[in-house]
Order: C-alpha cells, then sequence, then structure tokens
C-alpha cells in the first residue's frame, strides 16, 4: 500500500495544481477588469475578491459551508438535483485553494497590468487592433512576469491551505488528507516520524516555489 | 483652392482648459506649433479617436470620422490613420519586423510582409528585423515607428513630436528622411512640434497654438515676420 504521506503529498500537488488552473482562468480576466475598466462596484468587488486574504480562513471556510453546503445557497440546490454534495471530498479543498489564492493573483496580475504603458495601448488600437487583440498581444505579454509570480505564489498557498480546507473538505485519511492536514494530525497524536518526514517535504516544496517566484520577477536581460 | 483635404473642428472642456479650435489643410505637410499644453497633443488624440472631444466634426476626404450633432465618433480602430508617439510606443517584447507587421492591414500576409520589406530597405533598417526596440538607436526606433505606421497606407500621417527626444545632429537628419519619405509615400501629414525652426523647415503652413486656441495660421515667413501675439513671438523668436 503506498505510504500515507505520499498520497498526502499526491493529493496536495493535485489540489494545488488544479486550484492554480483556476486561479489563472478566473483571476486573469478578472485582474483585467479590475486594471482596464471603470465600472459600478468596482471597489466593491475588489474589496470581495481580497477578503479571503485578510479573514482567518476559517471565517472563509465558514462563507463557504454556507454557499456550498448541502443546505447552502448553492449547494443545497445543487444537492437536490444531483444527489451530490461538494462537502468533505477532494474537489471541495481545491474549493477552498482557490478562494484563497485568488486574491494573490488578482493582485500581482492586476498591478502588472496597470503598469503596462497606456501608449502602447493606444498605439495598439491606432493600429487598428481591437481591445481583446491588445490584451492578448500587448497587455498579457507585458504582464507575463507578474502573472508568473501570481501563479507560483498561488500555487504555494494553494499547497499550503490548511484552515478552510479542513472546515469544508474535512480530514478523511486517504482521501482528503492534504499534507498540512495530514502533519496536523500526525502531530497531534504524537506520530513524530511521519510528521517530521511531512514538514520537511512541505519546506521544500514551498522553498522551490519562492525561489522560483523570485527568479521570474527579477529583471533578466532581454525584454522591458 | 480646392477644398480641404481634412477637416477639425474640436470643442472640449477640462478643468482649468479648454480646446476650442477649427481649421483645415490641404494635402499637404502642416505643422501644429505651440508650447507644451497648448493642446496640440490633444488635438491629436482627439485625430486619432483616443480622446472624445465634447462637440466637434472631423471629416477627412469625403469620410467623416467623427460628427458629435449626428452622433458619429468612430473607434480610433476604424480610422485609417497612422500615428507616430512622441515616445514611439514601439512594444518592447517584439522584433523590429513584429513590430512594424503589428498593424491591422487590408492586404494578406504576404503583401504585408512584402511591404514590410520595402519599408525596411527604404528606411535603411536592412539586417534589423530580429533585433528588439531596446537593442538599436534612437534614429532607428524612429525610423520602426514612421514605417510601422505606414505599413498599413494610412490616409493620414500624424507625428506628435516624433523627433523631440534625438539629439541635434540626429534630428536635423530625421527632418531631411521626412521630406524624403513625402515623396515616396504621399499622403498628408500633420505634425506637432514647439521647435519653429522644425516647422519652418518641413512646411509652408504652421497651425500656432496658444492656451487651447488657434492664435495664427499661415506660412512661417509670414508669422514669423508679424506675429500676432506676445506669445508667438517668444515661439518664432
Amino acid at each position: 500500500m503506498e505510504p500515507s504521506f505520499l498520497f498526502s503529498l499526491r493529493l496536495s500537488l493535485q489540489v494545488a495544481l488544479i486550484a492554480t488552473l483556476l486561479v489563472l482562468l478566473f483571476g486573469l480576466p478578472l485582474a483585467y477588469l479590475l486594471a482596464r475598466r471603470d465600472f459600478r462596484g468596482k471597489e466593491v468587488l475588489d474589496v470581495l475578491l481580497t477578503l479571503p486574504l485578510v479573514l482567518p480562513p476559517t471565517v472563509t471556510g465558514y462563507y463557504l459551508i454556507l454557499l456550498f453546503g448541502r443546505r447552502g445557497l448553492i449547494g443545497g440546490p445543487l444537492y437536490a438535483w444531483t444527489g451530490w454534495s461538494i462537502m468533505f471530498t477532494w474537489q471541495a479543498a481545491v474549493l477552498a485553494s482557490f478562494v484563497v489564492a485568488l486574491p494573490l493573483m488578482i493582485k500581482t496580475a492586476r498591478s502588472a497590468m496597470e503598469s503596462v504603458d497606456a501608449t502602447l495601448i493606444h498605439a495598439s488600437f491606432t493600429l487598428g487592433r481591437k481591445e481583446w487583440e491588445t490584451a492578448l498581444r500587448v497587455i498579457l505579454p507585458l504582464s507575463s512576469r507578474g502573472i508568473l509570480a501570481g501563479t507560483v505564489l498561488s500555487f504555494a498557498r494553494a499547497m499550503g491551505e490548511f484552515g478552510a480546507t479542513l472546515m469544508v473538505a474535512g480530514n478523511l485519511p486517504g482521501r482528503t488528507d492534504t499534507l498540512p492536514i495530514a502533519i496536523y494530525s500526525s502531530s497531534a497524536s504524537g506520530e513524530w516520524t511521519s510528521a517530521h518526514l511531512m514538514v520537511a517535504l512541505m519546506t521544500l516544496v514551498c522553498g522551490l516555489l519562492l525561489y522560483i517566484a523570485n527568479r521570474s520577477t527579477a529583471k533578466k536581460g532581454k525584454g522591458p | 483652392m480646392s477644398s480641404p483635404v481634412l477637416e477639425v473642428r474640436l470643442r472640449k472642456k477640462l478643468p482649468g482648459f479648454t480646446l476650442d479650435v477649427a481649421w483645415d489643410m490641404a494635402d499637404d505637410l502642416v505643422c501644429l506649433l505651440g508650447f507644451s499644453g497648448s493642446g496640440k497633443s490633444m488635438t491629436l488624440q482627439m485625430l486619432a479617436g483616443l480622446i472624445r472631444p465634447d462637440t466637434g466634426h472631423i471629416r477627412l476626404r469625403d469620410k467623416v470620422y467623427c460628427d458629435t450633432e449626428r452622433g458619429i465618433h468612430l473607434p480610433p480602430q476604424k480610422r485609417p490613420f497612422g500615428y507616430v508617439f512622441q515616445d514611439l510606443a514601439l512594444f518592447p517584447h517584439m522584433t523590429v519586423a513584429r513590430n512594424i507587421l503589428y498593424g491591422k492591414a487590408a492586404m494578406t500576409q504576404r503583401e504585408k510582409e512584402d511591404r514590410c520589406r520595402e519599408l525596411m530597405d527604404r528606411f535603411g533598417l536592412q539586417g534589423l528585423a530580429s533585433r528588439y526596440p531596446h537593442e538599436i538607436s534612437g534614429g532607428q526606433k524612429q525610423r520602426v515607428a514612421l514605417a510601422r505606421a505606414l505599413l498599413r497606407k494610412p490616409d493620414l500621417l500624424l507625428l506628435d513630436e516624433p523627433f523631440s527626444a534625438l539629439d541635434r545632429p540626429l534630428r536635423l537628419s530625421m527632418r531631411r528622411f521626412l521630406l524624403e519619405i513625402r515623396e515616396s509615400f504621399p499622403l498628408p501629414i500633420l505634425m506637432v512640434t514647439h521647435d519653429m525652426d522644425e516647422a519652418a523647415e518641413l512646411s509652408s503652413r504652421i497651425i500656432v497654438y496658444e492656451g487651447g486656441r488657434i492664435s495664427q495660421t499661415g506660412h512661417p515667413e509670414a508669422i514669423r515676420k508679424k506675429p500676432a501675439s506676445l506669445t508667438v513671438a517668444r515661439l518664432v523668436a
């Protein structure tokens, strides 16, 4: 049988990877909207999207239960319709990681997009390129360093997610015990050997990610 | 005299500044002359559709690009004007060739590439196709920006102080270069400058801006001889 720490490592990587992909998918358009458009409720949206960054993860988790629980605002109808609830599944861990990591991507990608020289965008318009073409060919490439940093930070945050995950995915050994949760269980029950091992693994992975993030934001010889 | 090629009437009120101008030009090179903050660059941006006037009318030949009374205000993408920005605005992440080819043009990819090669040869940019903007000189950047604006065969060329960042000898050679390319690419050119010598060398008609209004128009010599105001006198001194 697969040792439990390997399962936890694999689950953590899987959860963080999927959460990061979702963060990119939703975070980039939201960052673009906040960086380039003015609309009513923009500041409210910004606050809502940033809240998970400052709220205690248990509070974020609590909101997720209210929304996605079996009797939740979204989870209720979903359960009535399909008989499936996201609660206490590994998908719930993805949801929790996604929500807490999203603000990191939005913050870094937004400021990267805002720092793109407005004249370049105007130049693109006067050269006949529509807004979406300009976004893809000028704004995104020139924000790539910020987006890469946001991606790595999001992945690291998703890897380390504990509080909200515990609230919505629980601590089901062999099913939802990601590395941080397994570490908590091991140390709570005095299994020091496996705790040591997982703590070392976690430190290694996060250190590596920080190194990549620093490398990607450092100024390179070529490019802007 | 035949009817003007470009007809412009613009009004926009901002806090502490009002632009209110009306002028026209023939198929020619005309300079907008004035101190900074007089509304010249804003006029170009309105022509390009980047800023919307409160009221205004822009007609080039028989096409109306802006007419606030009739609710017409075409977006920049729908205006076939080449625009060279003051800081050139070359895309730093694209090579010289990709910068020049960036614009949307009504031709096949093959035709675009042929025209790009032709422009690069004509502008002395041979061998620089795969260089990045930060790897080439100021004068070369200038010519890349011009080539990029001309690739789409615009109906009007807008130049916003294009040579102000260059040192004097280079500025003089770029002026000669601009006069040369006007021979091979005949199209009306509107150029913004604060340098009377530059305006006098390049154009036979100058429109002088002062605080968002036109204070004088005419031949450079006539303006030199009889400046309409103290500001104009300082400008041409």
